[in-house]
């Protein structure tokens, strides 16, 4: 067997050593943003147990909207720009305990959705950039529309979303055939608002 | 007990759109600030209401009179904020000008894109000192250059005015006599909206985190307490708990506040005992909300805080329809604004009156005081015109200079 070398504690390289394995699993390039579930000190976070993050999109303005699953299922918004700092909770999406997959166009958000009815798809406006968040703030939320369910109570698994023209693109039901009108009817619509 | 409310709109300043200072003069009279700080070039102007005719009379506009008028270029000089303070001995009313409206050409001001502007950034809060006998100007200096005053505070004993600055949140004294300021340090970022003074000639105010912070003359220190004032511990932090509005009991026992935050909560503060005084929670100011919702804090606020003469502490509190919380009826208005009347003694809290603002809401108050009649009259911040509430106070509640011992902060 081959023999080891104990780790030198006094080697200087050793404190670069640590530094790299505590850094590591973090970041390697880009912006690495840890924030509490909440507008801290203003909002409850949300739920722990309706706080598992399963969709995550960035909008063309770079505010990063999300979803949960859990006990419930939580659309979020969070801002990091400009005098902000704050991860909005936009709500419970009513009879839904998953999210699978958001899209973010120029002006809406798209949330594909899972509940005991099957999946489907949730829109709302992009939130406004808050004015200020250090003296004073007014966050109005936005309302969910409900653009339609996948038939045969399908649940969807993942969806992407091409910015050019913006549509769910390929949805992956775990029955494809089961939604393909539905798909061409959310692309068409989603395209329709681009307008 | 409903308490009659009459409305007093600024119609000769239709631009107004928020009244930031309403105090007790020298002379037991109401002084109301007609700001304008949504409008490019906006200028304050300085009104009284007159007790015999029942008007506000208008008594001068502020930019004419500091010589920075309206189409300078400049961060126009468009509002007082909490920053009326009277001078007992000699009838003198201090005012200084706090910053945010554009220069006339440009929609928006923003104090740090333009701080290295020389043509553009605000020339700085200008102190003026009014003969409140003979209705004049007596003078005028830049007392905090380039920033604005978002509150001031009188000693009168020592001839000093203390200031809160913005955007730098600096605490800064200013010698009346020599007309000299100095920079006491700076506080935080969030930028509290009152300053009080003790019996040892402390000033107190608060920090970002909710704080307590005192600069004592006595060792040049500006200290913060250990403790933090109340808040609502479901989802507040202390964070933005900072005073927005205090009042001190007429007996000069101790201090009732209420913080800058949406879900403010009332306290009251001794702080002359211990080291570190003793603040005790009076609990939320306004109605409870969703907490996952950020609420407006244009819609969920507290302010106002006067004591009338029969002793009994005064202020206004938002009022909103929730479909969960507060299901109001139909016919009541989306946001209302209600005077309370709250016991010292038993802290038993009494509904008094609604101000009611033909056409528009009323839920946003500024400052209370007290004139010397016994009438109460608030500052409301809203549609433009904006204006001020006169609430009669019943007879039997009402007491000849009921505003004395003067409130010394704006």
């Amino acid at each position: 067997m081959k023999k080891i070398d104990p780790l030198d504690i006094f080697d200087p390289k050793t404190r670069a050593l640590v530094d790299g394995l505590h850094q590591k699993p973090f970041v390697q390039e880009g912006t690495f943003v840890a924030f509490p579930a909440c507008f801290p000190g203003v909002t409850v976070p949300i739920p722990g147990d309706e706080c598992h993050i399963t969709a995550l999109a960035v909008s063309p303005d770079g505010d990063v909207y999300g979803g949960t699953s859990g006990h419930a299922c939580h659309l979020f918004v969070g801002f990091f720009r400009a005098v902000t700092g704050a991860v909005v909770d936009l709500g419970v999406v009513a009879d839904a305990d998953r999210c699978t997959a958001i899209g973010c166009g120029p002006e809406r958000l798209f949330a594909c959705v899972n509940g005991p009815e099957g999946g489907r798809i949730v829109s709302q406006e992009l939130q406004p950039l808050p004015f200020h968040l250090i003296q004073e703030w007014s966050i109005e939320r936005q309302p969910l529309h409900e653009l339609g369910y996948v038939e045969g109570k399908e649940s969807i698994l993942h969806a992407a979303t091409a910015l050019t023209k913006i549509s769910p693109g390929c949805l992956l039901p775990e029955n494809p055939n089961a939604c393909r009108r539905k798909i061409t009817e959310y692309t068409a619509h989603l395209s329709m608002s681009q307008h | 007990m409903g308490y009659k409310s009459t409305w007093y709109p600024f119609d000769e300043h239709p631009e107004s759109d928020s009244c930031w200072s309403l105090s007790t003069g020298p002379d037991g009279r109401i002084y109301a600030a007609a700001c304008c700080e949504h409008t490019p070039g906006g200028v304050v102007k300085v009104t009284r209401y007159n007790e015999d005719t029942s008007c506000l009379d208008y008594l001068l506009n502020f930019d004419e009179a500091v010589e920075e008028p309206s189409d300078s270029g400049r961060a126009s000089q468009c509002k007082i904020h909490y920053s009326f303070v009277p001078s007992m001995h000699d009838g003198v009313l201090y005012m200084a000008s706090h910053l945010s409206g554009p220069p006339i050409d440009r929609y928006y001001y923003s104090p740090w894109e333009s701080w290295h502007d020389e043509q553009r950034c605000f020339r700085g809060s200008a102190l003026l000192a009014f003969d409140t006998k003979t209705d004049s100007v007596l003078w005028w200096d830049t007392m905090l250059p380039k920033e604005g005053c978002r509150c001031l505070l009188h000693d009168e004993e020592r001839g000093l005015l203390y200031s809160l600055s913005y955007p730098r949140d600096r605490l800064f004294v200013y010698d009346l006599e020599t007309k000299k300021r100095r920079d006491l340090g700076r506080i935080g970022s969030v930028n509290a909206q009152a300053l009080f003074l003790d019996s040892k000639h402390r000033v107190w105010t608060t920090s970002d985190d909710g704080r307590l912070i005192r600069y004592d003359p006595a060792n040049g220190r500006m200290q913060r307490s250990p403790y933090l004032l109340p808040h609502d511990e479901q989802y507040q932090t202390g964070w933005h708990s900072v005073f927005y509005d205090v009042a001190a009991a007429p007996d000069g026992s101790c201090l009732y506040g209420v913080t800058w935050i949406a879900r403010p909560y009332l306290f009251r503060i001794w702080p002359e005992e211990g080291e570190w005084g003793r603040a005790e929670s009076l609990g939320p100011a306004t109605q409870a909300h969703d907490p996952s919702d950020p609420i407006d804090t244009f819609i969920d606020h507290c302010g106002g805080l006067v004591f009338g003469g029969d002793g009994q502490l005064y202020y206004v509190a938002s009022r909103w329809r929730d479909p969960v919380y507060n299901p109001l009826p139909a016919h009541r208005k989306e946001r209302e604004g209600v005077v309370w009347r709250l016991n010292p003694e038993t802290l038993e809290r009494e509904e008094v009156a609604m101000l009611e603002r033909p056409g528009e809401y009323a839920q946003y108050v500024s400052r209370g005081a007290v004139d010397h009649n016994g009438d109460l009259f608030f500052g409301h911040v809203g549609p433009r015109p904006v204006g001020i509430f006169k609430v009669d106070m019943p007879d039997d509640r009402k007491k000849q200079d009921a505003h004395l011992p003067i409130r010394m902060w704006g």
